[in-house]
């Protein structure tokens, strides 16, 4: 009967510890999107930067102008970004963290600097279904040249 | 034993080998491929098939043949890089995430399979064979309806536009060879996946080491003669099943390796052809339906790729047609698997007949009949 | 056992030092061109044995290096990909064209960019997602599934059918784009005011094997054409795999109600010769020839007006067409992505055929790629002539139909 006992526990105790591991790989190797966003928030109440260098994780500097937008893929939850203000020369660093369940989100550079909670949201993409409905036609192009050089086919 | 017998004994034990050997060394020069580039792809293709060879060998100790049923295996490992694609876990964790996923679904369908196996002893290869097609079924519906339906699949980019069932081929970009690239050793112009290679060298330690352990001992016994290890108080049903378990298992993860080197996985088809290449390639390596070991999976994988990767280019410059190349070299591997299989059937019944005359003609024990197996 | 490999070691490295000894003086490039067997694709394979004619095969001195894939292409992948890795083993290789783009051939073009960023990396007609093709070729030519799927119900249309049925299998209806053709075929039905079925057949690469599925739909087709046309109105049929195609026509001819608007890989040489039991020795290569004399033997046999297909090969004139327009490049004669070069390389196999086509628009982005090219011929109905399906005007929704 103890050996029993003890049996059951060693086994439990196995499907546990496999079940954290997947948890484990799970939490670790979880892949994000994250849209970089460098546009003025709220129509102008925190500008975007002229020009801004942004070091993600440690990996090397990407360039900003304002108006830009560009995507990277982030494996983890916690990240580190650093900014740095080209022009006032001002360094900014900061850690965030991406909710588990999120595929895609958007991180605005300047909220990042004035420190504005939050400056890490979901994005949501746009809808295609403001796409025209039944008027007009697909774009075909052009109708091509019919035998433009025409050299016979032996 | 004279001379004479002996060279002829040897000629017949390695003529699959032999004959490779000799259609290789004419072919590699009419192929005009340079020795750089067939060396990397044969440093690739060690580090991708090894593993999958591998899972072939505990079947055969305990005396089941080539187990066509590890292709059971391979869509476990399948199901697993699907899920780790579709929640999208990345790099090495996302091969962990699979491969742990995939390996209790390779136990259970193994277990499935050893049982059944148990039910056709002595016709346990075309069993297995048949039983993977069975199964294939079972994963086409599984991935082309459950999946989206019942399982829930988030990632739009691997699932059909109608809402269920998943495409035709996969991008596994986000793992693309992770384990390969984790350490990757420039030696030259070559370039080696160290990590594979560890993970390679590792399972061939624990072959070694399970061979000696009580377990693989019983193996083998049953291996050699399932009456007298159930009268020895084996548990032959149990420790055969275990044998097809441990297979499943490692052509689960073998499948993992595989497709993360390869880059992108046809859903349907990826597992068509895992158990016939690596059937082949043990058989060119050497082995037989007893009798396999460490050697023959690695002299295996490098003759039988080594032919795959130049015998397309040299079949089209010997006939002068590109079609005539491809079937070349689809004729020289299934060419290989019958010529061994029928070189196998020959020598046991030759075999068996020198065992008669030595047990009717001389009158000779148990010795000689063992040494004849 | 001890001795064999030492001698094989010692033997493998003499072959590999011959190996590399082949050097020849010849052209400043070559092209690889990848097509699939005679027994998968006949056309494409003579499109490239086309191109041979004109520029010679690499092994004469020539610059056109041929390879193919394996039979069972998808489950033989690694093979797929090694093959035509090996063409960038070529120092001279600098354009590599596929047709078919089979699945595989994206991963193989990225180990070749990988290896050889200089190479051009063309493919037609792909079997793998647009969007990752795209990523790994630098021009991609497909057929215009969205524009056919609404012109080839148009076409049955046109030609007096009633119901469409549509014949194909799980694995092909997992392909994106035949199914959202499918769907498109299937609202165009709604609209037009024709009755749409689906029908499915065994996959030919299944256990059943080509012959199976040729057989299948030799028995099912007059059965099909009795249950949708009881009274012998006129029934449309379309199947997607090209190896039923040619029991489809041989049944749809020998009918009284079968319509056949266009194979879906559309030629005059799809399923028409072997149907009609056709020796073309004597045409061969000779499109406008091989019309006519199909022609003549449907009018013969009373179906005139019921089938139709392209008056080229689509798998002929694209490969050879790609295999034309990277030459074109490479001499700087043309730019890769400029639509009129492509229509214009293209063109130059198919004297007299209107093309027409799109780039191709993702669906849930709105993207449009500029290095994806969707291209379509118009339909020629033998005993009646051009449909003019290229003019007709297709409705915008069409495109956004997703399944």
């Amino acid at each position: 009967m103890n050996t029993k006992k003890k049996r059951l526990i060693v086994r439990a105790t196995l499907v546990v510890a496999y079940v954290l591991a997947i948890a484990v790989v799970f939490v670790t190797g979880k892949e994000h999107t994250l849209l970089i966003d460098n546009m003025e928030v709220d129509e102008g109440r925190i500008a975007a930067f002229e020009e801004v260098l942004v070091s993600i994780d440690g990996r090397e500097s990407v360039e900003y102008y304002a108006d830009d937008r560009d995507m990277t893929v982030l494996k983890g939850q916690t990240h580190r970004i650093v900014i740095e203000d080209e022009i006032s020369g001002t360094k900014v660093e900061r850690e965030f963290k991406i909710p588990l369940d999120e595929d895609m989100v958007i991180l605005y550079l300047p909220k990042v600097a004035s420190g504005e909670e939050p400056y890490v949201e979901r994005f949501v993409p746009l809808e295609l279904e403001s796409m025209p409905e039944d008027d007009g036609e697909i774009d075909t192009g052009f109708l091509s040249d019919p035998s433009p050089d025409a050299e016979v086919v032996p | 034993m004279s001379g004479k017998y002996t060279v002829k004994r040897f000629l017949s034990e390695n003529a699959v080998i032999i004959t490779f050997i000799v259609i290789t060394v004419i072919a590699i020069p009419s192929s005009q491929l340079s020795a750089n580039y067939i060396i990397q792809e044969m440093i690739t293709r060690l580090g991708r098939n090894s593993f999958l060879v591998l899972a072939l060998l505990l079947p055969i100790y305990a005396g089941m043949g080539l187990n066509f049923g590890m292709s059971l295996g391979a869509m476990a490992g399948q199901v697993g890089l699907i899920l780790a694609v579709n929640w999208r876990i990345s790099g090495i964790e996302g091969l962990l995430f699979a491969a742990l996923v995939g390996t209790p679904i390779a136990v259970v369908v193994g277990w499935i399979c050893g049982s059944i196996l148990n039910r056709a002893k002595g016709r346990e290869m075309v069993t297995s064979y048949m039983l993977a097609f069975f199964i294939n079924g079972i994963y086409q519906f599984v991935v082309l309806y459950v999946m989206g339906m019942v399982i829930p699949i988030r990632s739009p980019a691997i699932l059909l536009s109608r809402g269920y069932g998943i495409r035709n081929t996969l991008n596994l970009e986000s793992v693309r060879q992770s384990l390969d690239t984790a350490w990757m050793l420039t030696i030259g112009p070559f370039s080696v996946p160290v990590v594979t290679f560890l993970v390679i060298a590792s399972l061939c330690l624990f072959i070694v080491w399970f061979k000696r352990t009580k377990l693989g001992q019983d193996m083998r016994a049953v291996g050699y003669d399932m009456v007298v290890a159930e009268a020895a108080g084996i548990p032959v049903d149990r420790t055969r099943a275990i044998s097809i378990v441990v297979s499943t298992v490692l052509a689960c993860l073998g499948q993992i390796i595989f497709l993360q080197n390869m880059g992108n996985m046809a859903t349907y088809n990826a597992h068509d052809q895992t158990s016939f290449f690596a059937v082949a390639a043990i058989l060119v390596g050497g082995a037989s339906v007893k009798k396999a070991s460490l050697p023959n999976v690695f002299i295996g994988v490098v003759l039988l790729h080594l032919l795959f990767v130049i015998s397309p280019r040299a079949g089209q410059n010997f006939f002068g047609s590109a079609m005539i190349g491809e079937y070349f070299r689809q004729f020289i591997g299934y060419g290989a698997i019958a010529l061994s299989l029928v070189l196998y059937a020959s020598k046991a019944r030759r075999e068996a007949v020198r065992v008669r005359e030595v047990q009717y003609g001389h009158g000779g024990g148990k010795k000689a009949a063992g040494e004849a197996r | 056992m001890k001795g064999l490999p030492k001698s094989a070691i010692v033997l493998l490295v003499v072959a590999f030092a011959l190996s590399s000894t082949n050097v020849f003086a010849g052209p400043a490039y070559h092209i690889g061109i990848c097509t699939e067997t005679v027994s998968q694709a006949e056309d494409d394979l003579r499109g490239a044995e086309q191109l041979i004619k004109e520029y010679g095969a690499v092994s004469e001195g020539g610059i056109i290096q041929h390879i193919t894939y394996p039979d069972d292409f998808m489950s033989q992948q690694e093979t797929v990909i090694s093959n035509l890795v090996a063409l960038a083993d070529d120092p001279l290789m600098k354009a590599i064209v596929t047709c078919n783009a089979l699945p595989g051939v994206a991963e193989a073009y990225k180990r070749i960019r990988a290896k050889r960023p200089d190479i051009l990396l063309l493919a037609a007609l792909p079997a793998e997602d647009p969007l990752v093709i795209q990523k790994a070729a630098d021009l991609v030519v497909d057929l215009d599934f969205v524009s056919r799927g609404y012109t080839i119900v148009w076409g049955a249309k046109q030609l007096g059918a009633e119901t469409f049925v549509h014949i194909s299998f799980p694995r092909h209806m997992s392909y994106e784009t035949l199914g959202r053709r499918r769907a498109i075929m299937e609202a165009a039905c709604n609209d037009l005011g024709l009755k749409f079925v689906f029908e499915t057949a065994p996959d030919p690469t299944s256990d059943v094997g080509i012959s199976g599925a040729q057989q299948f739909i030799l028995e099912k087709v007059p059965q099909y054409l009795q249950k949708y046309g009881p009274k012998g109105e006129k029934v449309a049929l379309f199947c997607t795999n090209d190896a039923q195609t040619e029991p489809l026509i041989q049944q749809i001819i020998a009918s009284k109600n079968g319509i056949f608007v266009e194979p879906d890989t559309a030629s005059p040489l799809m399923g028409f010769p072997g149907a009609l039991g056709l020796d073309l020795s004597a045409e061969k290569g000779d499109f406008p020839a091989i019309v006519a004399k199909i022609e003549k033997a449907i009018v013969a046999k009373g179906a005139s007006g019921r089938l139709g297909t392209w008056s080229y090969s689509t798998g002929f004139s694209l490969t050879a067409g790609m295999g034309e327009l990277a030459k074109r490049v490479l001499d700087g004669k043309a730019k890769l992505t400029k639509v009129q070069d492509i229509y214009s390389a293209i063109g130059k196999y198919t004297p007299g055929a209107q093309w027409n086509g799109a780039l191709y628009t993702d669906m849930s982005t709105g993207v449009k790629a500029k290095n994806e090219l969707l291209v379509y011929m118009d339909t020629y109905v033998f005993g009646k002539g051009y449909l003019g399906s290229t003019k007709v005007k297709i409705p915008a929704k069409y495109a956004l139909i997703k399944r």
